[in-house]
Order: structure tokens, then C-alpha cells, then sequence
């Protein structure tokens, strides 16, 4: 088997070579794109080493409030709603995993409101060594003067642009299924990328919604 | 729409203090959603449905004629924020990817990038600078970034700059306020926050700065020349705007119904009236509703907006 090229012929190499674990995270990140028309070796090696596109930023929202808890779990016994697992993997534009980044993550309760005075539905999050996080809450609401489902990020990490975004779901209601079509119904929705595929799973006795949510960050 | 409607609300909502004919009842060209009363002038400015879009109108309201009208075509996206000019003349609004068209009655619209995904744009009271997407625009001419301010992150939230012309004060997106010369922009001093303010206002001497918690719901007042944090009150609603009255003696804050996390009844918007001397911190008893107030040739008229009427009177 030929080994995938990662030098450029007349540049430097974009990158050092990537061990068996990066590889298979950025296999893993661009799994779409691995699972489609047959490429050569060295179309997908050149595929791996391309600069990612940084995660589209969004506006901050007058919600937000520093200092909230680390802790992956947010949804408690009797919170009304769709429980929800947000995970995914943080990296930064040239491929790298960010294993120093932190997120800071809030979102509107089953009633619609967020949580000023304290910290319901809000957490920061070190990803850590794996850079990946996950999120155990309940599917945001709609609440009255925003169109769409909604949860906010902060994602910071040295040498990075902080990342102000926000996540939806492409089974909101609003997009009638059909969120290539129908995103631009909410005027804060600022990409088409934000709008994340939904995955039901069942639980015992319900149902959970799961979706993946990769962030990249830009460099300084 | 809702932050589009909070971030217009910056005019204070005073209940008048007793029931009085209207002096003046104007008829809009559409029924509002959004109006953003000027604050010297009485003009108004006001967004309406449109089919599945948006149109602006500035309404000189006395006569009812209209000075300006637009469907943003010059925005990628409906507008996500906005801000009218104290003296009604110039409406700014911001799209979600921080493009912000500036409309100027008599004048063509100007449009431009702030690189800075936003839904804030305010003009800074008492001039013609337009503080948003992390930068200080002057748009008395060509829009021209005069200082780019340092936040952590995100953009500017709220402006204010002191009656005497040589502060200005701007809350970050950070919850970081920061104080700086109004002519070289150098920082002066900052002070630090938990949550994103939604409106500042100095007192009349300049010596205390109030902040409007936006979201949280709460006034706090700083003292402005060390940072040091002086008296918060708590509001029912969630306070969004302040004015500083001709009096000389007291603050006018608006709020917005809000539902404590919980509970399912919001609370009304509850205007209200900050009295300096005493520090004391009271609803104003409505007998008639009042949506807005506007200083205007040293005079206070208050306005109601009912559907596409809209009624003035002087207080």
C-alpha cells in the first residue's frame, strides 16, 4: 500500500505525520466524507491534512453568566422535556485535537427561561486529554420571540479567536423537516452547519435524542 | 424577534402620573412590533410584518408623515438588533453575521461589516458614534472605525457617555464594563460582571454609573471613578433601559415581563423611577399607560402606542 503523501511538493509539510490516534479521530471527523466516492490514497490523505473550516460563530444572546459549574450532567429527575446527549470533539482549524479548550454552555429550560440568578442548565466543560465533551440535558424549548430550538456555546482555547455559536436541531418543528430549506426562518441562524442532525435512541421506558457537535476553532 | 425587541426597547416606559387627554394622536402606517421612540425628537422608529419580511419606517409623529422607509434590503438576514439616534434622524440595525445597515432620512443608506456576528448596536448617547461588533464607528460621514475596544470575547453590549463629555462607558458581551477617555479612548479603569448588561447611564454629575441587568433582573449603581460597586436593587422585570430625566434628580428605567425560572406567570413590565438623592427605587402608580417618554425642547412627553395609533402628551 502506498503511504499517504502529507508533504506538499513545493511547501513544507502542513503538519507533522499523524499517529494511529489522530488519524482515526479525523477519520472520525470526516466520516461523511470518507464514506463517499472512491478516492485515491493520496486525495484522502490531502483530504486529512486540509485546514478545517472553523465552526460558524453565532451571536452571544443576552443570557449569558459567567461562572457556571463543570459538570457534564444538567438535566435533573423531573425535568419535563426530551432528555438530549450533546457530544463531540474539539479541534483546532489545522486538525489538531484541543485539549486545553474550555466550553461554556447554557441553554433555556422547559419553561423557556433562562437562569439568571443561578445555574440551571449551564455548565463549563475541560474537555481535557480526549477533547471530546458530552452533555446530558434536556432538549431546549421554544419560548416566545425566538423561532427556533436553540443552545449556546463559549469555547475558548490559548492561541485561539474565542468561539461564540449556537447548536440546532434538525428536528425542530420549525424547519417541517426540512432544515437545507427552511433554516433561514430563524434570522439568527447565521449557517446551515449549525442545524444538527438528531438521533433517536430508545431508552428504558422513553426516548432520548442524541446528536454530535464538533467545534473547531480558529487560530490567532 | 424577541432580543430585536429588547435591544430596541432603550426608551423608558413611564406610567404618566395622572390621566390626561391626549395632546395629539398619530396614525402609523403599520401596526409595530417593534418601536423605538427617539429620545429628543418625536420620531419614531418602528419595524412592522410585511409578508414573510420586515419594514422599517421612521414617523415624524406630530404630523404622521413618514421620513423614511425600508425592507433592509441592504442586510443579508432580517435584522437581529437596532437603534435609533437621540434626535430621530439616523436608525441603525445589525444582522446576526454583524452587518449593520445605517439609514439616514434624507440620505442614501450606508452598509458595511463589523466582522463580528452580533445582535447589538447602539448609538452612544449624546453622539453620533455607533458602538457595535467589538468597535466604536463614527457615521457622521463614511462609517469609520475610530477605536476597535478590547472585550474577551463577543462584542459591545451597551453604551454610555457622561453628561460631561469625557467618559465614555461600554459594556462588553464579556459582562465586562470598561471606562475610557472619550477623546483617545485609552482605558481607564474596568469593572467586572457576571452577566451581559443590556443599558448604562451615568448620573448627571457623571459620578455614578447605572446598570441595567438586561436579563437579570436588576439595577446596580457603580461609582465611576473607582469602579466600586454602590447599591443594586432587584426588579420585577428585566430592566432594559434607563433614562436620565430632566430633573436632574432621578432615572427612568423600562422593563420587560419576565417569568421568574419556576413559574409560569410573567411579571408585568414595571416602570420605574430611580429617585438619585434618596436612592430609593419605585414603581410609578399607572393610571394610564405609558410606553415611552422623549425630553424634548426641555419638556417631557410621554407616548402609548394601541395598535397602529399612537397617543402624546406633555407630563
Amino acid at each position: 500500500m502506498k503511504k499517504p503523501e502529507l508533504t506538499g511538493k513545493t511547501g513544507p509539510m502542513r503538519r507533522p505525520a499523524l499517529n494511529r490516534r489522530e488519524m482515526l479521530e479525523r477519520c472520525i471527523h470526516y466520516g461523511g466524507l470518507l464514506l463517499a466516492a472512491p478516492m485515491t490514497v493520496t486525495q484522502a490523505a490531502a483530504a486529512l491534512t486540509a485546514p478545517l473550516q472553523p465552526t460558524p460563530a453565532a451571536v452571544l444572546g443576552p443570557a449569558y453568566r459567567r461562572l457556571a459549574p463543570e459538570r457534564a450532567l444538567l438535566r435533573q429527575a423531573g425535568d419535563s422535556g426530551l432528555p438530549l446527549q450533546i457530544a463531540g470533539r474539539l479541534f483546532s482549524q489545522d486538525g489538531s485535537a484541543l485539549h486545553d479548550a474550555v466550553i461554556e454552555y447554557w441553554q433555556a429550560d422547559g419553561a423557556g427561561e433562562y437562569d439568571m440568578e443561578g445555574d440551571r442548565y449551564r455548565t463549563t466543560l475541560k474537555p481535557g486529554a480526549r477533547a471530546r465533551y458530552t452533555i446530558d440535558t434536556m432538549m431546549p424549548t421554544h419560548y416566545p420571540g425566538r423561532v427556533c430550538q436553540h443552545s449556546h456555546y463559549l469555547v475558548r482555547a490559548p492561541g485561539h479567536k474565542p468561539l461564540i455559536t449556537q447548536l440546532y436541531f434538525a428536528t425542530d418543528p420549525v424547519f417541517e423537516g426540512d432544515p437545507d430549506r427552511n433554516y433561514g426562518r430563524d434570522p439568527l441562524i447565521t449557517s446551515r452547519e449549525l442545524v444538527r442532525p438528531v438521533r433517536l435512541v430508545p431508552e428504558p421506558g422513553s426516548v432520548a435524542a442524541q446528536v454530535e457537535f464538533d467545534l473547531v476553532l480558529e487560530k490567532l | 424577534m424577541r432580543a430585536f425587541a429588547m435591544l430596541l426597547a432603550g426608551t423608558a416606559l413611564l406610567p404618566a402620573p395622572a390621566a390626561r387627554a391626549a395632546q395629539y394622536t398619530t396614525t402609523l402606517p403599520c401596526t409595530p412590533f417593534v418601536t423605538n421612540f427617539a429620545r429628543s425628537a418625536a420620531r419614531l422608529a418602528l419595524v412592522c410584518q410585511e409578508g414573510a419580511g420586515l419594514v422599517g419606517h421612521i414617523v415624524d409623529l406630530p404630523s404622521g408623515r413618514l421620513l423614511l422607509t425600508t425592507r433592509f434590503e441592504e442586510l443579508p438576514t432580517q435584522p437581529a438588533g437596532g437603534s435609533f439616534l437621540a434626535d430621530g434622524s439616523r436608525f441603525a440595525v445589525i444582522a446576526a453575521d454583524g452587518t449593520v445597515a445605517l439609514y439616514t432620512v434624507g440620505a442614501r443608506p450606508r452598509r458595511w461589516s463589523t466582522g463580528t456576528p452580533s445582535a447589538n448596536v447602539s448609538f452612544i448617547a449624546g453622539s453620533q458614534l455607533l458602538a457595535t461588533g467589538g468597535s466604536v464607528w463614527d457615521v457622521r460621514g463614511e462609517p469609520k472605525s475610530l477605536a476597535t475596544l478590547h472585550t474577551d470575547f463577543g462584542g459591545i453590549a451597551a453604551s454610555a457617555l457622561a453628561p460631561q463629555g469625557d467618559v465614555v462607558a461600554v459594556a462588553g458581551e464579556d459582562t465586562t464594563i470598561r471606562l475610557y477617555d472619550a477623546k483617545t479612548f485609552k482605558p481607564l479603569r474596568e469593572i467586572a460582571g457576571l452577566t451581559t448588561p443590556a443599558a448604562l447611564a451615568f448620573s448627571p454629575d457623571g459620578r455614578q454609573l447605572f446598570v441595567a441587568g438586561g436579563m437579570r433582573a436588576r439595577i446596580t449603581a457603580y461609582d465611576a471613578g473607582s469602579g466600586a460597586e454602590l447599591r443594586s436593587w432587584p426588579t420585577r422585570g428585566l430592566p432594559f433601559g434607563i433614562t436620565t430625566l430632566p430633573d436632574g434628580r432621578s432615572l427612568a428605567v423600562s422593563t420587560l415581563a419576565f417569568a421568574m425560572p419556576g413559574t409560569a406567570a410573567a411579571a408585568p413590565p414595571e416602570p420605574l423611577l430611580l429617585d438619585l438623592a434618596s436612592g430609593a427605587l419605585r414603581p410609578l402608580a399607572p393610571d394610564r399607560q405609558v410606553d415611552a417618554i422623549a425630553i424634548i425642547g426641555g419638556g417631557t412627553w410621554a407616548f402609548h402606542v394601541a395598535g397602529d395609533k399612537v397617543e402624546a402628551w406633555t407630563l
